[in-house]
């Protein structure tokens, strides 16, 4: 994996956080911004916490799916790369 | 000498003065559903001044805050400016940019922007048999698990003009435009009501020449939409999250889209 | 530290403690690709933004010192919107009504068009009117009549009327 792997990715200030049924709903007052993740994408917020980098969430996450390791070497970073580039995420 | 208004919601209050009788007229009509004796610690105080070539001004304070303005302008200039000011002065639970009405089974949420048909199908369904509380914005108060309006007139935008046509005039205010404000009175037999415990939300959706789809929404689903109609969420704890993911888990929620309001109607009398 | 043989009991208790016992509860069976709706928090305690054209700005005449018989009359007129918002845009239909001396607009062309209003909720359109002869100047009103393009920014319409007398 490349040097992206280690990116500690945590979430950016300012967002509220509720989830319902498994799914996230977020809001930002001051960016006006509301978010919507399915259960996929509220797992991969709550382990983006600072503290764990890139790899070590694809680890974590294969190795609650054994059977989808690919997707998920290829969904987590993706994700990741776009909230970083949305200012949702931020590098810790 | 100027006869003064406190126009008030949600234990907030804006004052409007005004020196000319027929003014003062139209606004105590038009905002009876919301008037209250005068409040202490008004949010504003507006004063209408008049001039000789049929303009008006609004100062506040003193400032000029618009203006000159012909009556028909300074009138909608008012209703906005006022429901504006006490939105954002709403701090008691979460206000949403949705009309509502209630029947004997609760109350009903239409929750939409400007130009979704909200209006339009509220007055529709008022003239049916609903009761009103609001055309524009519907606070839910979270303790009491109930909704409340601002109880204006419905201000009603040129192409729901249709829908007033067996109406006399008294207690409407036609706009040249085509656009009128209607005292709730006149459409509805059921009258006003304060409050009353939600049992549906609704994001209608006038599509011409469809058919009526309902689409039942999910909590999360309702969630996020109800928030993309939240107008105070600064004003409210935790952007008011909690309080509507109390809403949207505690009552259900539907997208519809529609061109018939019969078929509405029809659908809301069994759901 | 989670390594790459981390057992899957491990990872479990890992997302415990992230998401909690009802995130755990509500563990999806299956992974399947992140997916976000994005949407948009309304600005504070707007409804329904109804914008009012009011009274429009007196009409002035721009460049006064140039000549009128040859080079024509060059007037502005200037709408405003109520609230002040930028970006709404504002159609004007602009006639010369002769009542003497023949004239008539030649800048702007074509004279109806559609302008933004700026960050004070302004527009504003430059008018020159021409006389069809320098010797015998032109005589008439010329009248702007201001709306909004799209009936959801506004409904109302204004008009400004600027009256021209130019001898030669």
């Amino acid at each position: 994996m490349n040097s992206f792997a280690n990116v500690h990715p945590r979430p950016a200030e300012g967002f509220y956080i509720e989830v319902v049924n498994g799914e996230a709903v977020l809001v930002h007052p001051e960016r006006n911004l509301v978010l919507q993740f399915n259960p996929s994408a509220n797992l991969l917020w709550h382990l983006c916490d600072g503290q764990r980098s890139v790899g070590e969430i694809v680890s974590i996450l294969s190795a609650v799916y054994p059977e989808t390791a690919s997707e998920i070497a290829r969904d987590v970073p993706q994700m990741i790369e776009s909230f970083l580039s949305q200012g949702i995420f931020i590098s810790a | 000498m100027s006869d003064c208004l406190s126009v008030n919601f949600d234990g907030h209050s804006v004052r409007i003065c005004c020196d000319r009788p027929y003014i003062y007229g139209l606004l105590r009509e038009h905002l009876a559903g919301s008037l209250s004796e005068d409040m202490p610690n008004a949010l504003s105080e507006f004063q209408i001044i008049g001039s000789t070539t049929g303009f008006f001004s609004v100062l506040e304070q003193g400032s000029r805050v618009a203006g000159p303005l012909p009556l028909e302008a300074l009138l909608q200039f008012l209703m906005q400016e006022i429901l504006t000011r006490l939105n954002a002065a709403c701090d008691k639970g979460p206000l949403f940019h949705a009309a509502s009405i209630a029947d004997n089974e609760g109350g009903i949420l239409l929750c939409g922007k400007s130009g979704s048909g909200k209006s339009t199908l509220a007055a529709f369904l008022l003239q049916n048999g609903y009761a009103y509380l609001s055309d524009e914005v519907t606070q839910y108060l979270p303790l009491s698990h109930q909704i409340s309006g601002f109880r204006r007139s419905l201000v009603l935008k040129p192409g729901s003009s249709f829908l007033l046509a067996k109406h006399a005039p008294a207690g409407i205010l036609r706009f040249s435009e085509g656009g009128a404000w209607v005292n709730a009175r006149i459409l509805t037999p059921a009258g006003l009501r304060e409050h009353a415990i939600p049992r549906l939300v609704l994001f209608p959706r006038y599509c011409p020449d469809s058919s009526l789809v309902i689409t039942p929404l999910s909590p999360p689903k309702a969630l996020f939409h109800l928030l993309q109609t939240l107008v105070n969420a600064r004003n409210l704890p935790q952007a008011g999250l909690p309080a509507v993911k109390q809403l949207a888990q505690q009552v259900p929620a539907f997208a519809l889209t529609y061109s018939n309001l019969n078929e509405v109607l029809k659908w809301l009398k069994l759901s | 530290m989670p390594t790459s043989k981390l057992s899957r009991r491990d990872a479990l208790k890992i997302l415990m403690a992230a998401t909690g016992a009802a995130g755990i509860s509500n563990l999806p069976a299956n992974w399947s690709s992140p997916e976000v709706q994005v949407g948009v928090l309304p600005a504070h305690a707007q409804t329904s933004t109804f914008h009012i054209l009011g009274a429009p700005l007196a009409p002035e005449e721009v460049d006064p010192g140039r000549s009128y018989c040859w080079d024509g009359i060059l007037v502005r007129f200037t709408a405003s919107i109520t609230p002040p918002t930028p970006g709404i845009l504002l159609q004007y239909a602009l006639t010369y009504n002769v009542t003497g001396a023949p004239g008539s607009i030649t800048s702007p062309s074509p004279t109806t068009n559609v302008i933004p209003t700026n960050g004070s909720g302004q527009a504003s359109v430059d008018v020159i009117v021409l006389p069809d002869s320098p010797f015998f100047g032109t005589s008439g009103t010329l009248t702007v009549v201001w709306s909004f393009t799209n009936p959801a920014d506004g409904t109302n319409t204004v008009s400004q009327s600027y009256d021209i007398d130019i001898s030669c």
